[in-house]
């Protein structure tokens, strides 16, 4: 359920808000180069000065996918090195992996604030893109700006800027039900004062085919099946009001927001497995955020703060005395107390967070820089079930600071063609952690401190050898903390951990990107070395029987290439190429129990290691036809095992198939580029794919797209 | 997605026959008509992480190494593992599904019929030969009706299931009550034995009443709704079995049965029971506890608790014993941080306990029911750095270390050839 994301439709009231604010029309900037080309030339100083500098990140402008129907996960799983892995449709359980590290070992960030717990319906396969105009993708080596404790990276959701007026609105419709709404609009007054409001509203019954499903008969499995879900719709909603001044002399940005989103998201089966079949199990999330940003850049001197507060609930509802089968027939069970996932149940996992964040900038120089960064993490887990007595997890509040220091200086010599930036991290942890235990036969309230810190360093160099040759490497320490349920427990089956450590990588990228134009063709080619020294991951293991808790465990070593290759000729043909291999390998010696490990040196298992992706786009210009463009995408991802490659007999082995998905996206602008319109197909071949071993995701889908921007 | 597997890999199979490039010795022997059979199959877990299982097929456990590389049949997750005759069911977590295996033709440890299940099926027996017996448990404690699965070892498939009640007692207040969880399916003429614990009923895993010995009987083959016609209860020991295994209570040949009780809380037992640990017996014919016989083990072994133990002909068990009690922490003869189990040969009849020789002191959480080969059974013998497997001759009470295993069990060894 880590990552499961929903909705909720509670806002129809505030579209016609925000619709109904007058917009001041902006002239159109980069209008039709910049679809292929902005994401390649940055047009923006701060984006230079980010792709100059050593880290390994990637900026990733969201407007040439805006027009099409892509979320943002599908986005990032267009750049090299990264992928994402989904259970399913809209709203289903997804994860994404950046060079081989993954999960809660990747941070996110929203305009520099970070997004961790903030519930399913503001996970990442929400957002339309609207909203957002950039991601910045750091590969393995974050900056200290960005203060949390990435372990394999982050990703940062930029919002445009503030001294635009724009209005953005949205509407798509395509194959199971699936439509999204969503209306963004700002509005820069002349006296610096701004207003910006974002609603988006998503919806799919995700009522897509299911393959080689068993056939049950009396409880026998007596063949397989194609079947069809029929309790899988995802319903999700959000609200993003933003008001204050910016570009004055006291405040770059100076601005109080409130984030208010929701979603309910059925649940068709458990999430490894298709012989259980729900009709009445899904969950609820609710959050409510409310947040306070002062930016200010004097000549010298810059200061960024934030802060953050909110309440995110998430529900889980099993209330169905019924045993379903996936033709829609069901029996009763024996026990009238019985749920269809285990005994009957609405439970309610409430966090209270609190966050902030204060960082300055001083140039000593034209070439110098220091920066200091504070940023404190507070988050308290409480959790309560209305029907079911005997599910005491999270009963009594537990509490878990975190904070991370950050300091790093940067400078700039040989006429800037060298950057150069040393960086340290030191994160403390701190928490409390109220846990009924059963000791002997008493049950009691067991408190327990827990208080650790751990620093983290790293470097970033980048050398510019020619105008169109850029050479850059990066390495950092880097750190996760545990997670609140990996240290706290539930406070029932998963005991408290206080002795965990947290996860440590050793992250070493080196890149080289090369430009190279002649008359109306440019390209570009990237080439990153990527390796990853991870020890202690965090597992779970089973202890007490049906009891266990979280522990470190195995060293992982990751090494890999990612290539990228991007193409265009006469402003009207682009291809983007890119192919990642990474050869993640076990480096434990023994076991958790203290056996020899069987499978030193091996790959390590259920995980994709070769993946591409091929994007080709045709503007119609090149035949003068104005305003149509077509792309056509591929997306590869090599077979891989669910469990060690070298073990049992071929034949039985689990797996995922090697995959290859095609797409296509019309799109047609007019009136000044003001009106969209595009038609998407998505998997044209109808292939069946799987990111996680037998669990189907969509086949192939239609989808229409509206899009009107001034 | 298990067909698709095999649809694939047959598909590869025939191109690679068709190219010739085949030198595999298998197919040599399938050319000579030769097939080997294997003798055995065994139920291996990996030392990795995923621990993953694979049932193997193996012909020699004296010599060599026992490992996954190409060979056996992938599970997911962790596994229940019950032969009954020359079936081998595979009953897990993951999936809700319980699989069964035989050999094929070709010597392949094939799957040849699955069922599925709503709650986790955690105890096992058997009806003859023929029949799988199977049942949940009340996994967070409520109040709930069991469902006992009889399911063919033919075809691997549901013949009969009902449910059946074992033992409630319930105040309306979770944590006052307790719930009867079982620990052994034993059938005996047209009579079904099931040992329980009381455990509590808010799922907190705890033993409020330990200090009796609780077996409920049932006519077989069961009624839906059954409850128990009789619960049979003695207070010279403890509850009966231990969580996870299925051999609580064990019919001998005449028509005897024998149940273990452990009490302690390394065992789960918490409180500890202030009984000692020792064997019942439920003569052949009667339907309670002989009062003349209890063999108190504590007494016998110095201090021993019965962690194990499984009928291996005659008057006979193999049990394995908790001998020291430093380190003891709840549940802590599950873990792997204790190595104080000491195999042992039990004469049920005769009350002697003998120590079976050249066998280290070791841990081990679950054992899948033993097969007796030629007056000997196998075993896993889990280390601290190491694993092996054992050949107990019951008779003499000696072992010999055989295979080692490269990983951590070998939660069961089947033989095939009877």
């Amino acid at each position: 359920m880590k990552y499961t994301v929903r909705y909720l439709t509670q806002c129809l009231g505030l579209i016609g808000l925000s619709a109904s604010l007058s917009i001041h029309a902006q002239a159109q900037s980069e209008a039709k180069e910049g679809a292929v080309e902005r994401i390649e030339v940055v047009g923006q100083e701060s984006d230079q000065a980010i792709r100059l500098s050593g880290f390994n990140v990637d900026l990733l402008l969201t407007d040439k996918y805006q027009n099409s129907v892509f979320d943002l996960n599908q986005i990032l799983n267009f750049s090299p090195g990264i992928h994402v892995r989904s259970n399913g449709g809209v709203g289903s359980s997804s994860e994404l992996s950046i060079n081989g590290l993954s999960g809660n070992q990747i941070r996110y960030f929203f305009d520099g604030i970070p997004m961790e717990n903030f519930g399913g319906a503001l996970s990442l396969n929400n957002f339309s893109g609207n909203l957002v105009e950039k991601m910045q993708v750091y590969k393995g080596v974050v900056p200290i700006e960005l203060a949390a404790d990435a372990l394999g990276g982050a990703i940062n959701i930029i919002t445009p800027s503030l001294d635009e007026n724009l209005l953005d609105l949205s509407y798509s419709y395509g194959s199971f039900n699936s439509q999204n709404l969503s209306v963004f609009s700002q509005i820069a007054f002349q006296n610096n004062w701004f207003v910006r409001s974002s609603v988006s509203l998503n919806h799919s019954d995700n009522d897509y085919e299911m393959h080689n499903i068993n056939k049950i008969e009396n409880g026998n499995v007596v063949g397989v099946q194609t079947v069809r879900r029929f309790h899988d719709a995802y319903t999700s909603g959000s609200i993003n009001l933003k008001a204050g001044i910016q570009g004055t002399e006291l405040a770059d940005e100076l601005s109080v927001g409130v984030i208010l989103a929701a979603n309910k998201n059925e649940q068709q089966h458990p999430e490894k497995s298709t012989n259980k079949v729900f009709a009445g199990v899904y969950s609820k999330n609710d959050s409510k955020l409310f947040s306070a940003i002062y930016k200010k850049d004097w000549q010298q001197f810059g200061l960024k703060g934030y802060l953050l507060t909110g309440k995110i609930t998430e529900s889980f509802y099993d209330t169905l005395n019924r045993i379903y089968a996936w033709d829609g027939s069901y029996t009763t069970p024996n026990n009238a107390t019985d749920g269809e996932f285990g005994t009957q149940s609405i439970f309610h996992l409430t966090d209270d967070i609190l966050r902030y964040n204060l960082s300055a900038d001083y140039h000593l120089n034209q070439q110098d820089t220091l920066t200091l960064s504070y940023a404190h993490n507070a988050i308290e887990r409480q959790g309560y079930d209305e029907i079911n007595a005997n599910n005491t997890s999270f009963s009594t509040p537990n509490r878990l600071d975190k904070s991370v220091l950050g300091f790093a200086y940067n400078t700039q010599i040989l006429n800037d063609s060298i950057r150069f930036g040393v960086f340290a991290k030191h994160y403390q942890m701190g928490g409390e952690i109220i846990a009924e235990q059963q000791v002997e036969f008493e049950t009691v309230e067991q408190t327990t401190l827990i208080n650790f810190d751990k620093s983290g360093f790293g470097a970033t160099l980048s050398y510019q050898l020619s105008d169109d040759w850029l050479v850059k490497t990066s390495f950092e320490e880097a750190v996760r903390l545990p997670e609140p349920v990996e240290i706290l427990g539930t406070g029932k089956y998963v005991m408290p951990s206080p002795e965990l450590n947290p996860e440590t990588s050793r992250n070493f990228n080196l890149g080289s990107t090369y430009r190279y134009s002649v008359e109306n063709l440019f390209t570009r080619t990237e080439v990153n070395l990527f390796l990853r020294d991870t020890e202690n991951l965090i597992r779970y293991v089973p202890e007490q029987i049906i009891r266990g808790r979280y522990l470190n465990d195995r060293k992982v070593q990751t090494n890999g290439i990612e290539l990228a290759w991007y193409g265009r000729l006469h402003d009207y043909y682009s291809l983007n190429l890119n192919a990642t291999y990474e050869n993640a390998t076990d480096q434990s010696y023994v076991d958790i129990d203290g056996f020899p490990h069987n499978h030193h040196g091996d790959r390590i298992p259920n995980r994709p290691y070769q993946y591409a992706n091929a994007r080709f786009s045709l503007d119609w210009m090149a035949f003068d036809i104005a305003g149509l463009t077509t792309s056509w995408s591929i997306n590869y991802v090599g077979q891989f095992f669910y469990q060690w490659e070298s073990s049992g007999s071929k034949s039985t082995k689990f797996q995922v198939p090697t995959q290859a998905t095609h797409d296509l996206d019309i799109e047609y602008a007019f009136k000044n580029d003001a009106y969209r319109v595009s038609f998407s197909t998505r998997n044209i071949f109808d292939k069946a794919v799987y990111d996680n071993f037998n669990i189907d995701k969509p086949g192939r889908a239609f989808y229409i797209k509206f899009r009107y921007l001034n | 997605m298990f067909n698709r597997n095999t649809l694939s890999v047959a598909m590869a199979t025939l191109l690679l026959s068709a190219c010739g490039s085949s030198s595999d010795s298998n197919d040599q022997a399938k050319e000579n008509n030769e097939v080997e059979m294997p003798k055995f199959a065994l139920a291996y877990k990996q030392a990795v992480s995923g621990e993953a299982e694979y049932l193997l097929p193996a012909n020699d456990l004296m010599q060599g190494q026992i490992n996954a590389n190409s060979v056996g049949a992938e599970q997911l997750g962790w596994n229940y593992y019950y032969p009954v005759g020359n079936t081998i069911f595979v009953s897990g977590y993951e999936n809700f599904e319980t699989v069964s295996y035989k050999l094929n033709s070709d010597g392949e440890l094939a799957r040849q019929g699955a069922f599925v299940f709503n709650n986790a099926l955690e105890v096992f027996g058997a009806d003859g030969d023929d029949y799988l017996l199977a049942s949940d448990e009340p996994r967070d404690g409520t109040h709930t009706t069991r469902t006992l699965y009889t399911v063919s070892a033919e075809s691997g498939h549901i013949i009969r299931q009902v449910g059946y009640s074992i033992f409630d007692e319930d105040t309306g207040t979770p944590g006052e009550g307790t719930v009867g969880w079982a620990t052994a399916l034993v059938v005996r003429g047209d009579e079904l034995f099931v040992p329980f614990h009381k455990l509590d009923d808010q799922g907190w895993y705890t033993t409020p009443a330990p200090d009796e010995a609780l077996v409920a009987i049932y006519d077989y083959p069961l009624n839906d709704g059954a409850s128990p016609k009789a619960i049979i209860s003695d207070d010279r020991t403890s509850h009966i079995g231990v969580n996870g295994s299925t051999t609580g209570l064990i019919l001998t040949d005449s028509g005897d049965m024998y149940s273990f009780s452990n009490g302690t809380i390394a065992a789960g037992f918490s409180p500890a029971s202030t009984k000692p640990s020792g064997i019942l017996k439920i003569a052949n014919g009667e339907s309670d506890f002989a009062q003349h016989y209890f063999f108190n083990i504590e007494e016998a072994t110095n201090g021993g608790s019965i962690f194990w133990m499984d009928y291996v002909g005659g008057n006979k068990a193999i049990a394995r014993l908790l001998v020291d009690k430093k380190g003891e922490a709840p549940w802590s003869a599950f873990g792997r941080t204790n190595f104080n189990q000491k195999l042992v040969i039990i004469d049920l009849a005769a009350k002697t306990v003998t120590d079976v020789a050249n066998v280290p002191l070791h841990a081990k959480r679950y054992s899948s029911p033993v097969e007796v080969v030629n007056g000997k059974v196998y075993v896993s013998i889990e280390e601290e750095t190491q694993a092996y497997i054992y050949e107990v001759d019951i008779e003499t009470a000696t072992a010999t270390q055989g295979a080692e295993i490269q990983g951590k069990t070998v939660k069961g060894v089947y033989y095939l050839a009877d």
